[in-house]
């Protein structure tokens, strides 16, 4: 029985791990991606104080080959929760290799132990590892999880970063030299990065007095970020061919600076050369490195943003205009331009102009979901967008913000309007006021409309509580535009400012209404077009009614009452036979949008600051 | 037995009123015959009753009992429409909450 269990146990330990991992550590996550070992011994380290976790030591074997190691505080409750014991056989999910003094050592982030193999005597007859070079082997994280192990480097603000990743980031690997692209700095230069190609530039030449020259520059991208790496010259001919958009490289040996900004849109201080030494080679594995990362903005969020901003975007394209040809005032030189319409699910379109063979070439329909990257803010005409050459634009692309899009746009956007950032005028009533917004109190209290010749104009939110119902029109002018009231001459209606005679008039409705809300009440006139949305009917039908069936009239009356409405009002003070009284005239009535009376509202409970 | 008080609810007030009826509108994320799952603050399963025609995409409210396991076994469900504020409805939930005297029975 016992003999089962030792050859169950030996079949699962990854006998020559630990010489890999230390002496031959190329290709490891192919050889040994999740390494098992035997814990043949636990010690624990005297504690250095109440304050801090207790350490454990252990001795891990491949039965070839034994090693120290420190099992990290993080994994330390395998021990607590009892499951590893000396004996045990564990599997290492995370660790980091590195050199004390000259002695090989594991530090094991986490592990966990394979409890049905049970524990067993050492097996085999381990020896210690044999080390290959006296060097030093600097800690370098084994682990590239998705979640940016190394994501806040020095403070740097991080944003929100939407990944498109093809496999699961948690993925286990035990390679000692991948470096983070986040992690680059002039201060360090023995790293290798895995990553992807996002964007190659042309080959771009210059003449200068000191000389000719050629570079060329893509954009390398990983799970921890991006970074610009520029060929010049000789590196520029080794090197163009070889590196492919979309394809993954193991890249070291570059010199790493501060970015020159004005060159790159990419968030990272600093950015790469190819030097003589530097190393590129094609990765087979690549499907942790993520394609594309998108940090996008909505049409809506442009008002906010400033000119000259770098964004990305996503939107559905509502309009494809034709590819056009413009020459630069600066270099004479022609660039083709197409200019695009696109909407998003904030009801908002802007313009966004595409530039080069991206622009003839495009064949996108309208309707398809575009994802931008590297879209430079304008404010030509309110606000504008252009696709930078380091940008990029990827159709109907397989992320879930594009199938939300598309989602949407079947079933709302499509026959939406929307807001143009191109008019400036969004929330600014006729006349270039913004809304007053009162309660009817407020309007009686602040006095509005007291102040002598000048008028006070306000919004209130009111329900129509009694409509006078006699006397409520009067016949007016037919001619467009004027509605001057005309005499009965017989045979026929005339207008005195127009000079013309109508057949008949039509009748415009000054009407008077009684409106409250819950903090006061208030008159209102209102002339034709206000009286219309209370009523919901013209004037002229209205007459009609009242001549020929007075309850159908008298009906209209009676539905009206009860409805709320937003009333743009103006206060004025009047005299009528020597007395002066002040004045509420509707100058729009409009119905009510619930969902936005319904923020207005938890704006005003927020500001009351109820705690819980 | 149970009151005919519904207070309004998202996923994260679940576990407050476990056993209870509550009124919840989230949008419609999954149809799985007779599970579903909505979208209020947060997935949560909606054990559906023999009438209930929910859209995928819509917003809907359903008034039901939270069982223990967070989920809720559905009396009724109201369709609520593809142009429904959740932002404006949140609030709502929340001042709910905070002066509950006004909406339900304290626990």
């Amino acid at each position: 029985m016992t003999d089962q269990r030792v050859a169950a146990a030996r079949a699962q330990i990854t006998t020559g791990a630990l010489d890999a991992i230390f002496n031959e550590n190329s290709n490891l996550e192919n050889r040994f991606p999740v390494p098992v070992f035997q814990c043949v011994q636990i010690k624990k380290l005297g504690s250095q104080g109440d304050s801090n976790p207790e350490r454990y030591r252990i001795v891990l074997s491949d039965v070839s080959n034994f090693v120290q190691s420190m099992l990290a505080t993080q994994a330390n409750h395998v021990v607590h929760d009892d499951k590893l014991k000396k004996g045990s056989i564990v599997r290492l999910k995370s660790y980091q290799a590195n050199a004390v003094k000259g002695k090989r050592i594991l530090i094991v982030l986490d592990l966990e132990v394979i409890e049905h193999l049970g524990e067993m005597d050492k097996i085999g007859e381990p020896v210690a590892l044999m080390v290959k070079e006296e060097q030093d082997i600097k800690p370098m994280n084994t682990t590239i999880s998705g979640d940016g192990f190394y994501g806040n480097s020095g403070g740097k603000p991080q944003q929100q970063q939407q990944q498109v990743q093809k496999s699961l980031p948690s993925r286990p690997t035990g390679n000692t030299s991948i470096y983070p692209i986040e992690g680059l700095s002039p201060y360090h230069n023995k790293w290798t990065i895995k990553a992807r190609v996002t964007n190659k530039s042309d080959i771009k030449t210059w003449h200068k007095q000191t000389g000719d020259g050629k570079l060329f520059s893509v954009n390398l991208l990983d799970q921890s970020g991006e970074i610009k790496a520029t060929g010049f010259n000789d590196q520029c001919d080794l090197l163009y061919e070889q590196l492919q958009e979309g394809s993954v490289y193991y890249i070291s040996g570059c010199k790493v600076q501060f970015a020159k900004k004005q060159f790159s849109t990419l968030p990272n201080d600093y950015e790469l050369t190819f030097e003589r030494d530097s190393v590129v080679e094609k990765a087979e594995d690549s499907d942790e490195v993520p394609q594309v990362q998108y940090n996008f903005s909505t049409v809506g969020d442009l008002q906010t943003i400033e000119k000259d901003a770098t964004i990305d975007i996503i939107a559905v394209l509502k309009e494809v205009h034709e590819v056009s040809q413009i020459v630069s005032k600066t270099t004479s030189r022609p660039y083709d331009k197409r200019d695009l319409t696109i909407v998003d699910e904030s009801g908002y379109s802007v313009r966004m102009t595409i530039w080069g063979k991206g622009a003839v070439s495009f064949d996108a329909n309208p309707e398809a979901v575009v994802a931008f990257k590297g879209v430079k803010v304008g404010d030509f005409g309110g606000r504008s967008l252009s696709l930078l050459s380091s940008g990029s634009m990827a159709v109907d692309p397989d992320i879930p913000e594009a199938h939300r899009l598309k989602g949407w746009y079947d079933s709302n956007g499509r026959t939406n309007n929307f807001a143009s950032h191109s008019n400036l005028a969004s929330a600014v009533a006729a006349g270039g006021r913004t809304d007053v917004i009162k309660t009817i109190a407020e309007v009686r209290d602040e006095n509005l409309g007291l102040n002598g010749e000048e008028a006070d104009y306000f919004t209130t939110k009111a329900t129509v509580v009694y409509v006078k119902n006699e006397n409520f029109a009067y016949p007016g002018c037919m001619s467009e535009g004027c509605s001057k009231k005309v005499i009965d001459v017989g045979d026929g209606w005339r207008c005195e400012k127009c000079n013309i005679v109508h057949p008949r008039p039509e009748y415009r409705y000054i009407m008077q209404a009684s409106i409250n809300d819950p903090f006061g009440q208030i008159y209102v006139s209102c002339f034709d077009d206000q009286a219309r949305v209370i009523l919901g009917r013209t004037a002229d039908e209205l007459m009609e009614m009242a001549e020929n069936d007075p309850a159908a009239k008298d009906k209209v009356f009676e539905d009206s009452i009860c409805k709320s409405y937003n009333f743009r009002c103006k206060a004025k003070m009047d005299t009528f036979q020597d007395q002066q009284r002040v004045r509420y005239q509707a100058l729009s009535v409009t119905p009510l949008d619930y969902a936005k009376e319904a923020t207005k509202l938890a704006a005003l409970i927020d500001s009351y600051h109820l705690t819980g | 037995m149970a009151s005919a008080e519904t207070p309004r609810v998202t996923s994260r007030y679940l576990d407050a009123f476990t056993s209870k009826n509550v009124r919840i509108v989230g949008t419609v994320t999954k149809l799985m015959g007779t599970d579903a799952h909505i979208d209020s603050e947060g997935q949560v399963r909606i054990l559906l009753g023999p009438d209930s025609h929910l859209t995928m995409g819509h917003a809907v409210e359903v008034i039901g009992k939270v069982n223990h396991d967070l989920s809720i076994k559905a009396f009724r469900t109201t369709d609520f429409g593809d142009r429904f504020d959740m932002g404006a409805h949140l609030k709502l939930v929340e001042a709910s909450h905070v002066v509950k005297e006004l909406f339900y029975t304290p626990v």
